[in-house]
């Protein structure tokens, strides 16, 4: 969309889309470019986002229609697995991808699976984990950690494969304000383009560029945020703030 | 919530064993090949002298790898109770010779008798001898081990991936059993309560199907191809732990070997 001399990152083309065959499909023929900014996807619970970046990196397999990585189609499971390891992928259940006994382990999968020594791997986990400050967890056994905890690690295990492009499936779930803060700092400061799908405005409107709204299947696409109404509390009583998007 | 039952070993294995240089920080994979030769031998030796030894250095191997004694007593217990029906069932089995007791109308036979004692040896030697030797591996250690064996790939993430899931499961199906009794349901022997429970295994066994799923999209999203990678231990073995301990290994075995062949 950006600029059509260069392929988009990823791409679908007429992609329909449905869980069960009889079911209703959840996308028919959609169309979806990611130019390769910081675009936000939101949407109604159920509307689809999750089903959308998974169709992207190939978990969900499309009825028909075909997905592009950097203009590439993806047809073979080379292609696949190259298009994975370029991908991180932060998922909405962040406790599934914490998979390893320990978080250092966990952070070092990735980075081991990429052909790094154990020693490299284990030093690009340190060095990821202290980018987040969470370098105290290393020796964590990953199952005790608490829901944020988990999302941070999670990121790590993401970022630790120095990947591409982003996905983040409501990153900010059951983060504290602080945490918050800290992962979006993070991530502004990442030059990776990352597709976000959040209901949180506050956390998109500092990190997205550009929106996607999903509904009944299509998707809308708008370089600004629009004008919405919101309501949120103030935690710190009433105190001033101000909307950029406003 | 307690979340115990995960390890072999209660509590954390390595700080407990420290200081242990003949059963601790020695190599996984001598441990497992170890265990795996004394069990066969044990299994698969008639001789009393042998399965006597067997008994007496497995209580040895637990002595040196300062296993705690009530957890070692705790795993014996539940071992011999199942034996127990090996007892009660074994001596009447009728043999041509004549029976060693008769109590009233219960006849017991030597032979049965005989068979139940050596299989007690046999399984109190061999679970001795596994608490001690695999039993002091933490779960990391005892895969990683086994990779370096080349046991099938597959065994071995299964194993990981039990002692990774096994107490979410458990959490799981804690939380689903909370939910019912926050809802009043009250476990009673009457259908709704065996439906209830029926539901609440479904529950969690689906649960874990689709847990398992959502697990492996995640791992092939890190690059996962089929084989499990994994670190290498940051300190490896002592010197002289490991010939001391192999020396130790190694005559068990022999003396074992021979015992079950000549006497
Ligand atoms: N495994 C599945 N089997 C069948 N239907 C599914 C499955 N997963 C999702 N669906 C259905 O597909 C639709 C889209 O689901 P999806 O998870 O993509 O929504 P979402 O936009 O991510 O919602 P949320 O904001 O709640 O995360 C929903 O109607 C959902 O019920
Ligand atoms: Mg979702």
């Amino acid at each position: 969309m950006q600029n059509p001399t260069q392929a988009p990152l990823l791409e679908l083309r007429k992609v329909t889309f449905s869980y069960e065959q009889r079911a209703k499909p959840v996308f028919e023929q959609l169309d979806f470019s990611f130019p390769g900014n910081r675009m936000g996807l939101i949407g109604d619970n159920g509307s689809g986002k999750t089903t959308l970046l998974h169709l992207l990196v190939g978990l969900l397999k499309p009825t028909t229609g075909m997905v592009y990585f950097q203009g590439n189609p993806i047809q073979s499971d080379t292609d696949l697995v190259q298009l994975r390891r370029s991908v991180g992928m932060v998922f909405q259940q962040a406790d599934d991808q914490l998979f390893c006994p320990t978080v250092l382990e966990d952070v070092a999968f990735g980075p081991l699976n990429l052909g790094q020594t154990s020693r490299q791997a284990k030093a690009t986990a340190l060095e990821v984990l202290q980018l987040l400050r969470m370098e105290n967890y290393i020796e964590r056994i990953t199952h005790t950690l608490s829901g944020g905890e988990k999302r941070m690690i999670a990121l790590a295990t993401v970022l630790a494969m120095n990947p591409k492009v982003l996905l983040l499936d409501e990153p900010t779930n059951d983060l504290d304000r602080t945490a918050k803060n800290r992962l979006l700092t993070t991530l502004q400061a990442l030059e990776i383009p990352m597709i976000i799908i959040s209901h949180d405005w506050d956390l998109l409107s500092k990190l997205a560029d550009g929106y996607v709204a999903l509904e009944n299947g299509k998707l809308t696409f708008s370089e600004q945020m629009e004008i919405h109404n919101h309501k949120h509390a103030h935690p710190m009583g009433s105190h001033t703030h101000e909307h950029q998007h406003c | 919530m307690q979340y115990s039952g995960y390890t072999l070993t209660s509590g954390n294995s390595q700080s407990k064993l420290l200081n242990s240089p003949l059963m601790e920080r020695v190599d996984a994979r001598l441990k497992i090949v170890t265990a795996g030769l004394l069990s066969l031998v044990l299994a698969s030796s008639q001789s009393l002298s042998c399965l006597l030894a067997g008994l007496i250095l497995a209580v040895v191997y637990c002595i040196l790898g300062r296993l705690n004694t009530w957890w070692v007593l705790k795993r014996l217990l539940s071992l011999n109770l199942f034996i127990l029906f090996l007892w009660l069932t074994l001596p009447l089995a009728k043999t041509p010779s004549p029976p060693v007791i008769t109590l009233g109308w219960v006849s017991l036979y030597k032979e049965g008798l005989f068979l139940a004692m050596i299989i007690t040896m046999k399984s109190n030697g061999i679970m001795l001898f596994l608490m001690s030797l695999i039993g002091t591996l933490s779960i990391p250690e005892l895969c990683r081990g086994l990779q370096q064996l080349r046991v099938p790939s597959r065994f071995v993430q299964l194993l990981g991936a039990t002692y990774r899931y096994i107490a979410v499961i458990k959490e799981e199906y804690q939380r689903l059993y909370q939910a019912a009794l926050l809802r009043g349901f009250v476990p009673g022997t009457n259908l709704h309560t065996y439906r209830t429970y029926g539901y609440l295994i479904a529950m969690t066994l689906l649960r874990s199907k689709i847990r398992a799923e959502r697990v492996h999209k995640a791992m092939l999203m890190r690059g996962f191809t089929g084989i499990y990678p994994m670190l290498s231990p940051d300190s490896p073995a002592p010197p002289g732990a490991t010939p001391l301990s192999l020396l130790l290994f190694s005559s068990t075995f022999l003396l074992l070997t021979l015992l079950s062949f000549f006497w």
